[in-house]
């Protein structure tokens, strides 16, 4: 400590110290809340860039529009319910980023700004604000965008060249096929490399394309402490499992690999379904719940109406987590899983022949 | 995941300050040294001397009334007087003060019984209790420790761990009396009848242990010692248990009833200094730390020596000092006033600044991200207890097993949402206990 000097106090004036006094613990890690949240959004920026790549300047202004909506609906609708803003928590601005995620590149900025109000002021605000909510906000803001299918299924395909005007409605982009519409007829997308579906270089949503992107930020997360790997890998793993298991005719390995890569799956995988608020407490819970995703959203995808159904899967294991917890419990702190069989002897023993003590 | 512990964190152990400064004595001695009578976990001592006599060190000033050990004059000098004083429970105790003549007479010791290996058992405790010796972490009797486990422990386990932040009382005291500390355990070993111990040191005290190793034989040692991970709370006695032994001890238990014996490393050192030096508990070694303390070390303290002389011995306090705490930022109590005197179990006083503390926010929203549940040792779901006591449902506690928690404060330190959970926790079991005995009085 060279050089800095300390003002000693001496006995006498210990007094003028402003010593406050609080219960234990005193001491205090640096995460906070908002802190967890900016992870979150640097999670999702390697997504957001390959977008930008691929789709152009409009997926970044989507996302910019999607997250101010929320921010401002949020500002609003605590000012409406005399509550503090909790703007600084950055939760709205990661559910803007989320429902951005989701939407095609083409969808127009009214969508976003629709999907980000009903996300933040239904599901959230009039639940209760943070934490009390029971749905995931972007995932429901999302379902709820299937009131327009018009502008919501205008999917187009990737490419440097062929950027989708980011002024306008986007209505005149053209479509393609993403591959989640091959796999729902039960065909491989074989006119995409596994390669390709990696990197990003095909249809879909903005935030679904770039596989490696999005491991590469719950790989982050994970790092960071924010998200465990539980629910991620239970969810892939189950979804692994069950298409490796059913492929319908076609070579099940790739089968398996194009389901893992394609559609909403990692981006829910590693993002909305470990969203703390509306995901299991228990590690047991958390196990269930992953493979309770995984199983809807396979059987979601090969028998159900819509060809993505990630969102459906996790919001209805949403609606399930109140009772996840209150059945995976974890075992009180020196209950065994079993009995011991030694002391079930002794028991069995001592009820016999027990009358010369009293236990 | 055999034999680990659940949940746990791991902690800055801000220990650079103070773990290689050797214990010093109190430079000037304290002018005054105050005992609280209610010094251990037990009802008040009463006091056997009046105000004016005069005492001698190790001179019993303080017999218990039903359990407990006496408690005897840490220095020389004359009984000031015999009244309430500011104490670190924050209330002001009857306490024994006595005027510091600086000349530290002795009473004469004991007879040496440098072979303790000959002793009886009841020999050992007799002179364990005379001596005053306490668990040095817990305040609770060591002679009362060791006539319940006697007959029914089959492992002795010596916790070294000093697993909280800021403390080095410990690992300075394994590197400056390595025997003594290895003579306690042999002479608790013969106690309890066993002839297997085991020390259990958090691996962040290299020196210690290179030290202890250097004492015991390579093989076939009596005393193992066991490197422990640098995890809190890894020294409070159920994880402990569980680490060395794989043993469950269950919430209601107490580590007896596993088999296991559990003493302080501090306490196996003074029963080596009870038993074979015949010398009492008059004195140990305290931490001072913190940003907020200019000269941080390590001190050889008289028992009762008001916390201001400690503070000043170790160069004073920096203006910005917001808080003083008795015991580690994790499990201390913070202090008020700085008269309040350093008893058998104070193992640090430390002074900490806005900087090292949690801020005095009001907490924002539970996201239930868990890290309380995941970082529990006692597999509690914290973030339930906290809601159902907002809730007001306290009759629904029980099934979340409220009396579990050992108040360790992980949850609250990680909690991203600054929710002060282990507070929240113990209001909780206050009230409960308090609705209890109205129960109890109503229905009886």
């Amino acid at each position: 400590m060279a050089g800095k000097k300390r003002k000693k106090i001496v006995p006498e004036t210990w007094r003028s110290l402003p010593l406050t006094a609080a219960p234990a613990p005193h001491a205090v890690s640096g995460v906070t809340t908002r802190v967890m949240m900016g992870d979150v959004l640097i999670a999702l920026v390697p997504a957001l860039a390959v977008s930008t790549y691929f789709f152009g300047p409009r997926a970044i202004a989507l996302a910019v529009v999607s997250m101010a909506a929320a921010v401002a609906f949020e500002l609003i609708s605590r000012l409406a319910m005399r509550r503090e803003s909790t703007v600084d928590d950055l939760t709205a601005l990661v559910t803007g980023l989320l429902l951005a995620m989701c939407l095609p590149v083409t969808a127009p900025y009214w969508v976003a700004v629709v999907g980000a109000g009903f996300s933040i002021v239904v599901v959230k605000q009039l639940y209760g604000g943070l934490g009390k909510n029971f749905l995931n906000p972007a995932l429901a803001g999302r379902i709820f965008l299937f009131s327009y299918p018009v502008v919501m299924n205008l999917f187009v395909a990737p490419g440097v060249d062929r950027w989708v005007d980011w002024l306008g409605s986007g209505a005149d982009a053209i479509s393609s096929a993403t591959p989640m519409a091959s796999l729902a007829q039960r065909v491989l997308p074989l006119e995409l490399s596994l390669r390709q579906m990696l990197l990003g270089h095909r249809g879909g949503s903005m935030g679904e394309v770039a596989a490696f992107a999005l491991v590469l930020g719950g790989a982050y997360l994970m790092l960071r402490g924010v998200i465990r790997p539980r629910i991620p890998l239970c969810y892939l793993a189950t979804v692994a499992a069950l298409t490796y298991l059913l492929p319908f005719d076609n070579d099940a390995l790739q089968w398996m690999l194009y389901h893992l890569l394609s559609g909403g799956l990692m981006l829910g995988a590693l993002f909305m379904a470990t969203d703390p608020v509306t995901s299991p407490v228990t590690p047991v819970g958390q196990v269930l719940y992953g493979i309770g995703c995984g199983g809807l959203t396979v059987f979601l995808r090969y028998f159900g109406a819509y060809p993505e159904s990630v969102g459906f899967a996790i919001l209805t294991m949403n609606a399930c987590v109140w009772l996840l917890e209150r059945v995976c419990k974890p075992r009180r702190y020196g209950t065994p899983l079993l009995p011991p069989l030694h002391k079930k002897a002794a028991a069995k023993a001592g009820n016999e022949g027990g009358d010369t003590h009293g236990g | 995941m055999l034999r680990r512990f659940y949940g746990g964190l791991h902690l800055n152990d801000e220990k650079g300050a103070t773990h290689r400064l050797a214990s010093v004595r109190l430079d000037p001695p304290p002018e005054q040294v105050v005992l609280p009578l209610r010094m251990h976990a037990c009802a008040p001592c009463s006091p056997c001397v009046s105000k004016g006599d005069r005492v001698q060190v190790g001179q019993v000033v303080a017999t218990p009334i039903d359990c407990g050990t006496p408690i005897h004059a840490s220095v020389s000098g004359t009984v000031a007087a015999i009244e309430p004083r500011a104490c670190a429970s924050g209330e002001a105790d009857l306490s024994v003060v006595i005027q510091n003549d600086c000349n530290d007479t002795r009473v004469p010791a004991l007879p040496r019984l440098p072979f303790y290996e000959e002793l009886m058992p009841d020999e050992i405790v007799r002179r364990v209790e005379e001596a005053g010796v306490v668990g040095m972490d817990n305040g609770l009797p060591a002679c009362g420790s060791i006539r319940s486990a006697l007959g029914r422990a089959d492992t002795l386990i010596i916790n070294a761990a000093e697993c909280e932040p800021y403390l080095t009382a410990d690992h300075r005291l394994m590197l400056e009396s390595p025997e003594a500390v290895l003579t306690g355990i042999r002479i608790l070993m013969r106690a309890l009848g066993l002839n297997r111990a085991f020390l259990g040191v958090q691996g962040n005290k290299t020196s210690a242990i290179s030290v202890l190793h250097s004492l015991l034989p390579l093989r076939g040692s009596d005393i193992t010692i066991k490197i422990l991970p640098v995890r809190y709370p890894q020294g409070a006695q159920r994880q402990l248990v569980q680490r060395l032994t794989g043993r469950l001890v269950a919430p209601n238990e107490q580590p007896i009833d596993a088999g296991c014996a559990v003493f302080h490393v501090a306490a196996a050192a003074a029963i080596q200094a009870a038993v074979v030096e015949g010398r009492a508990l008059t004195e140990r070694i305290v931490t001072v730390a913190g940003d907020g303390v200019a000269r941080p070390g390590n001190f050889l303290v008289p028992i009762g020596t008001p916390a201001v002389h400690l503070l000043e011995c170790a160069g004073g306090l920096t203006k910005k000092t917001a808080r003083l705490l008795f015991g580690g930022p994790m499990t201390g109590a913070a202090q008020l006033d700085l008269n309040a005197p350093v008893m058998k179990h104070t193992c640090a006083v430390l002074a900490l600044t806005d900087a090292k503390l949690a801020p005095q926010r009001a907490p924002s929203a539970c996201i239930r991200c868990g890290k309380c549940a995941s970082v529990c040792p006692m597999r509690l779901l914290p973030l339930h207890l906290h809601q159902l006591a907002q809730a007001g449902r306290y009759d629904a506690l029980s099934g979340y097993h409220l009396a579990d928690c050992m108040e360790c404060g992980a949850c609250a330190y990680l909690c991203p949402a600054r929710i002060p959970l282990t507070q929240s926790i113990r209001e909780s079991k206050a009230r409960i206990q308090a609705a209890g005995k109205e129960a109890g009085e109503h229905g009886g």
